[in-house]
C-alpha cells in the first residue's frame, strides 16, 4: 500500500476535514506555515523533541535559544546529543543534528545565550515562540517580554508553553492579551519546598533537613571560599559527607548521594516519553495555529500517566487582576494649549477616543470623572487640566467601562 | 533512592522508579512489529531509558514519505530496510542497549506460523504491534499472533495513528502490581494507636500548663490524644474535624506553635477510619488466586494470602512504617519514628513466617523469601496500595460493538475514533489501499457492514461520520506530531508493564489531536 504523497502532511493540508474553519484555504495555509519564523527557547528535553516535531511539521525558519552546556545526566532523553557532546553548548549541538536530518531548505539559528540577553527587535521577528523551559523564572521573564510588546507595540506573538515532571506534564496556550498569560497562571503553580532555618539549625528530622544545612550552612564553614558547584561531583560528594555527619549526629536514616544531588540542585525527575507527548502537543498546537487545518485545543492541557492516562484540556480564564496582562497601557498626548481644556472636556474626549459607553476614569483607585453620577464629581469638573494636575508632565488614568475588558490604563502626557 | 545509578545518565528517572525499576528494564526484552513513525518514536522512548534487548520486524523499505516524517530514518537510506537503518540509528541514541532487526520475509513467515514458533516469543517480556503498514503480510497473521502471546502470558500493545487521531489497545492477562505509587496518605493510625503507641501517647501531656515542651510535640500525637479526650467526654462519640480544630484553639499559648499549627492543618486526618480497606484490596482479597494457593502461585499472591490472613486476626492492615515529617524537635520525631518502625518489624515478621509456612506447605523453599527482603519491605510499604489489573483478551470487533449497542452515549462518544479506526483498517485490508477523501460513502459502507455484526444496533453512531471524513482526510499519512504523542503514550505503558511500577492503562485507549484530549476505556 502505497500513500500518494512525499510529504506526510499535504494531504491533511490539501483536504480541508468535517472540523476545518469554512474560510481555510489550503495556499495561504502551506506559505505561513513555510515563511513563519518560530522561535524555541530551551534546547533540553523538551527543547531535542520540539526541534525534531517543527523540523518534521513543515516549519523552514527555526531560531533556538539555550544557554546551557550538555550534561551526562542529560543523555536519557536529550537524544539529538551523544556522550562525546558533553561539555558542548546545547542550542548549538541541537541544531547541527537536526540540520544534518533534515536537510533541504531548513534555516536554523543558534543562540547559546540567556534569554534575558536581547532586546525587543529580537523578539519581535518571531511568529510564534515554544518554551521547553525548567524554569518558572524564566518562563515569567519571556512571559512579561511578550506581553509588554503585545500592549505597547501591539505585535501579538502566541506563546506555547511546555512543562514536565515525572509521568506529568502540562501545556499552555498563550495569546497576549486574549488568553490567559503565564502570570495568570501562577496561583496553580505549587511554591518551591523550602525548610524553615530554625528546622535545619536546631530540630533536623529527614535526611532533607541535614542535607539543606551542609547546604546552606556548613559548607561554607568548612570550605570558606568556595562556592559550591553541583555540577561537580566532587564537591556533591564532599556535601553528601557533611550532611551523613548530621544525619548521623541526629540519628537520622536515608542520607544517600542521590538524594543529596535532588535537594541541593531541586532535581524534577525527567524522562524521555513524557518530553514526547508534551512536546508532540506543543508542536501539533503550532500547526494547527498556523494553518488553521484544524481548530487549536482550549487554553491548557494537563497530562499524568501514573495511573493509566489522564489528558485533558481545559479552558482558563484571564485572572482580572493579573499584575502582567491584565492592564493595557494606552497614551494619548495632550499639547500644551490643550491643557486648558476641563476635566470635564478630558473625560469627553478620552470617552470619544476609545468609544467607550460609560467610563469612570480614576487617578489610581480615587474617581477622577464618573459619567454615570456625574453631580457628585461635578466640583472639579470645570477645573482646567493644568490646575488640576498643577503642571505635572504626566499623569496616569485608569479607566473601567463594560465595553473594555479589565481597566484601560491611559498616559496623558503634557507635551 | 540508593546510590546505583548516582550521576549517571539514568539519573534522572531513577528518580520515578528506583534502580530495582532500572534494573527490570535493563534486563527486558521486547519485540516491535512493523516500522512506522508511531514505532520510531515509541522505540526512542523505550531506547534512551534503558530497555536492554529490543527486536524490530519489519520487511518493507523506506521511502521518500517515510523520510518526510520518521525522524530516525536517513535520506542516504533511502531504499533500504526501514528495521535495518532504524536498529542503527537508534542504537546511536544508546549503546548500551542491543537491537536486532528481522527483516526476512521467509523467517517472518515462520515466526507466525509455525508450530513451534512459541519459543520464539516466550523470549520477549513485551510485544508492540504497529497496525496500518504497508505491509499486509504481517498484518495477516495478528489474530494468530494475540491468541498466541495471551496464551503465554505476554502483554501486548496495539497502535495506530493516522492524521490527528490514534489509539492504542493493551491486552495483559494479569498484572500485579506492588510499588503502584498511590501512596496519598500516610498510615498513621490516629484512630487505631496499637500498645506501644498508645503507651507512649499516655506518657505525654499536651497542655502547657503541664509541659513545657508542648510546642515540640508531632501533631500525631497531638490529634489522637484529642480524639481520645473528645471520646471519653461525650459518650464515645466521634468529633468532628472542627470540633477537634476547636480542641486544638484552646492549646495555643504564644500562637507561635508551627505544631499547632500542622494539627490544625491536617485535623481532617481523623476522618480516615485504619481498618477500612480500599476497593483495590478488597479486590484482591476476593480474588480466586488470593484464597486458594497452589504450587504455581506467585510470591505476590502467596504474599497476598499471608496479608489477608493478617487482616482477618487483627482486622487491619499492616502498617507502612513511613512517618511524614511533623513539626517537632528531633528527639520527640525519631522516638515516634522508632516506634512505627519496630511495628513495622513486628508485622513483617509475621507476613514472613506465614509466608514462610506456606511455601513449605507447597513443598517450595522458604529461600524464595528469605533472599527476598527487599521485596517483602516494598510489599508491606505499599501493602495498602497494592493493584491488580485483570486485562482481556484482543478480538477485532465483538467487545467494542458491545458499547455501541448501549444507551450510554458518554462512552459511546470516547469509543468512537477507535471504531472509525476498525473501519479504517478493515477498509485498507480489503481495497489494498488508504481511503481518500473520494472514498468516504465506501469507507461509510465498510462501518455500517461491522456495526451489522451486532443485531442489537439499530442506529450508525451519531458523531462516527465525521470521524470517518477526518481519517479519510489524510490518505493513510501520519502526522509527526501525533505520532510523537501516541509514541510517548505507548512507551509510558510499556515502562510501566516492564518495571511492574505504577499502573498501566486498561485497556483501551483513543487520542484526538483536535482536542488535545485523551479517552480510555474498558474493551
Amino acid at each position: 500500500m502505497t500513500r500518494n504523497v512525499s510529504i506526510s502532511y499535504e494531504s491533511i493540508l490539501q483536504n480541508p476535514g468535517p472540523f476545518t474553519d469554512s474560510e481555510y484555504e489550503y495556499k495561504s495555509a502551506k506559505e505561513v506555515l513555510e515563511t513563519s519564523h518560530i522561535l524555541v527557547i530551551g534546547a533540553g528535553g523538551l527543547g531535542c523533541e520540539i526541534l525534531k516535531d517543527l523540523a518534521l511539521s513543515g516549519i523552514k525558519r527555526i531560531s533556538v535559544i539555550d544557554m546551557d552546556t550538555i550534561e551526562l545526566t542529560n543523555l536519557n532523553r536529550q537524544f539529538l546529543f551523544k556522550e562525546e557532546n558533553v561539555g558542548k553548548s546545547k542550542s548549538i549541538i541541537a541544531s547541527k543534528v537536526i540540520k544534518d536530518r533534515i536537510k533541504g531548505n531548513l534555516e536554523i539559528l543558534p543562540y547559546f545565550n540567556k534569554i534575558q540577553a536581547f532586546n525587543d527587535e529580537f523578539y519581535m521577528q518571531f511568529d510564534m515562540i515554544v518554551c521547553g523551559l525548567d524554569s518558572i523564572e524564566a518562563r515569567r521573564w519571556i512571559n512579561n517580554k511578550i506581553l509588554h510588546l503585545a500592549i505597547d507595540k501591539d505585535i501579538i506573538i502566541p506563546i506555547i508553553d511546555g512543562g514536565t515532571e515525572g509521568f506529568q506534564g502540562s501545556v499552555k496556550l498563550i495569546i497576549p492579551t486574549y488568553s490567559a498569560c503565564f502570570e495568570c497562571y501562577m496561583p496553580l503553580i505549587p511554591e518551591k519546598i523550602t525548610y524553615p532555618l530554625c528546622t535545619l539549625a536546631s530540630t533536623p528530622r529527614l535526611p532533607e533537613h541535614c542535607i539543606e544545612w551542609a547546604h546552606q550552612l556548613e559548607w561554607n564553614r568548612v570550605y570558606p571560599g568556595i562556592k559550591f558547584d553541583y555540577d561537580d561531583m566532587n564537591q556533591v560528594e564532599k556535601m553528601y559527607e557533611l550532611a551523613k555527619i548530621r544525619a548521623i549526629e541526629f540519628g537520622i536514616e536515608g542520607i544517600t548521594k542521590t538524594k543529596t544531588l535532588g535537594v541541593i540542585k531541586n532535581i524534577i525527575p525527567a524522562i524521555a516519553s513524557t518530553n514526547s507527548i508534551i512536546s508532540g502537543q506543543c508542536c501539533n498546537e503550532v500547526f494547527k495555529f498556523l494553518t488553521g487545518c484544524n481548530p487549536n485545543m482550549k487554553d491548557s492541557l494537563f497530562y499524568n500517566g501514573e495511573n493509566g492516562v489522564l489528558c485533558e484540556p481545559d479552558q482558563y480564564l484571564k485572572l482580572p487582576n493579573c499584575p502582567v496582562c491584565s492592564k493595557k497601557i494606552e497614551r494619548i498626548n495632550l499639547s500644551i494649549e490643550d491643557s486648558d481644556i476641563t476635566i470635564e472636556q478630558l473625560a469627553i474626549k478620552i470617552k470619544e477616543i476609545y468609544t467607550l459607553d460609560n467610563p469612570v476614569i480614576m487617578i489610581g483607585n480615587e474617581e477622577l470623572y464618573n459619567f454615570k453620577f456625574i453631580s457628585e464629581t461635578n466640583k472639579t469638573n470645570s477645573l482646567t487640566v493644568r490646575e488640576y494636575f498643577s503642571n505635572s508632565e504626566k499623569v496616569s488614568l485608569n479607566i473601567v467601562d463594560k465595553n473594555i475588558e479589565n481597566v484601560l490604563n491611559v498616559e496623558v502626557i503634557f507635551s | 533512592m540508593d546510590d546505583i545509578n548516582f550521576g549517571s545518565k539514568y539519573d534522572r528517572q531513577v528518580r520515578l522508579w528506583n534502580s530495582n525499576g532500572q534494573q527490570s528494564l535493563t534486563e527486558s526484552k521486547i519485540c516491535i512489529i512493523n516500522v512506522s513513525t508511531t514505532a520510531s518514536e515509541l522505540l526512542k522512548n523505550l531506547v534512551l531509558p534503558g530497555v536492554g534487548s529490543i527486536v524490530i520486524i519489519d520487511s518493507s523499505k523506506i521511502s521518500q514519505n517515510d523520510l518526510s516524517t520518521n525522524f530516525f530514518l536517513q535520506e542516504s537510506d533511502l531504499g533500504s530496510y526501514k528495521a535495518e537503518n532504524l536498529a542503527k540509528n537508534l542504537k546511536i541514541l544508546n549503546p548500551d542497549i542491543s537491537i536486532t532487526p528481522i527483516t526476512n520475509l521467509q523467517l517472518n513467515s515462520q515466526l507466525f506460523s509455525s508450530e513451534t514458533s512459541s519459543t520464539f516469543w516466550k523470549s520477549f517480556d513485551c510485544v508492540i504491534y504497529c497496525s496500518i503498514s504497508n505491509n499486509s503480510f504481517i498484518d495477516n497473521y495478528q489474530d494468530q499472533l494475540s491468541n498466541l502471546l495471551w496464551e503465554l502470558d505476554i502483554p501486548l500493545l496495539k497502535l495506530s495513528s493516522i492524521g490527528f487521531f490514534a489509539y492504542l489497545r493493551i491486552q495483559l492477562n494479569e498484572q500485579t502490581i506492588i510499588e503502584s505509587h498511590e501512596s496519598n496518605f500516610y498510615d498513621l493510625r490516629i484512630d487505631h494507636p496499637w500498645n506501644s503507641l498508645q503507651n507512649y501517647i499516655n506518657s505525654i501531656d499536651i497542655s502547657y500548663t503541664k509541659n513545657e515542651n508542648y510546642y515540640k510535640i508531632p501533631y500525631s500525637i497531638i490529634l489522637t490524644k484529642l480524639i481520645q479526650t473528645f471520646k471519653y467526654e461525650n459518650d464515645n462519640k466521634i468529633p468532628t474535624t472542627s470540633q477537634i480544630r476547636k480542641c486544638i484553639k484552646s492549646l495555643y499559648k504564644t500562637g507561635d506553635e508551627s505544631n499547632l499549627d500542622e494539627a490544625y492543618n491536617k485535623a481532617y486526618l481523623i476522618m480516615k477510619n485504619s481498618t477500612n480497606l480500599s476497593n483495590n484490596i478488597k479486590y484482591i482479597f476476593n480474588n480466586v488466586k488470593c484464597l486458594n494457593i497452589t504450587k504455581s502461585s506467585s510470591l505476590f499472591w502467596i504474599l497476598t494470602n499471608a496479608l489477608k490472613s493478617f487482616y482477618d486476626i487483627f482486622h487491619i492492615l499492616p502498617i507502612t512504617g513511613i512517618l511524614p515529617d511533623m513539626e517537632s524537635d528531633t528527639k520527640e520525631y525519631i522516638n515516634l519514628k522508632n516506634l512505627y518502625t519496630e511495628k513495622f518489624n513486628i508485622d513483617k515478621k509475621y507476613i514472613k513466617e506465614k509466608v514462610i509456612k506456606t511455601l513449605k506447605s507447597l513443598d517450595r523453599s522458604p529461600n524464595e523469601i528469605l533472599n527476598n527482603e527487599q521485596l517483602l519491605d516494598l510489599f508491606l510499604k505499599n501493602s495498602h496500595y497494592l493493584k491488580v489489573i485483570k486485562g482481556t483478551k484482543w478480538d477485532s470487533i465483538d467487545k467494542i460493538l458491545e458499547i455501541f449497542k448501549t444507551d450510554d452515549e458518554h462512552l459511546k462518544n470516547k469509543a468512537l475514533i477507535y471504531l472509525a479506526f476498525l473501519s479504517f483498517e478493515s477498509y485498507s485490508k480489503e481495497y489494498k489501499m488508504y481511503p481518500t477523501i473520494n472514498d468516504n460513502s465506501k469507507l461509510r459502507a465498510i462501518a455500517i457492514s461491522i456495526l451489522c455484526k451486532n443485531k442489537d444496533i439499530k442506529t450508525f453512531p451519531e458523531g462516527l461520520e465525521k470521524m470517518l471524513d477526518e481519517l479519510s482526510r489524510s490518505n493513510g499519512n501520519e502526522l509527526h506530531n501525533i505520532c510523537s504523542i501516541i509514541g510517548g503514550i505507548a512507551a509510558q505503558e510499556v515502562i510501566k508493564i516492564l518495571t511492574n511500577q505504577y499502573i498501566p492503562l486498561d485497556n483501551c485507549l483513543v487520542f484526538n489531536g483536535i482536542t488535545g484530549k485523551t479517552s480510555s476505556f474498558k474493551l
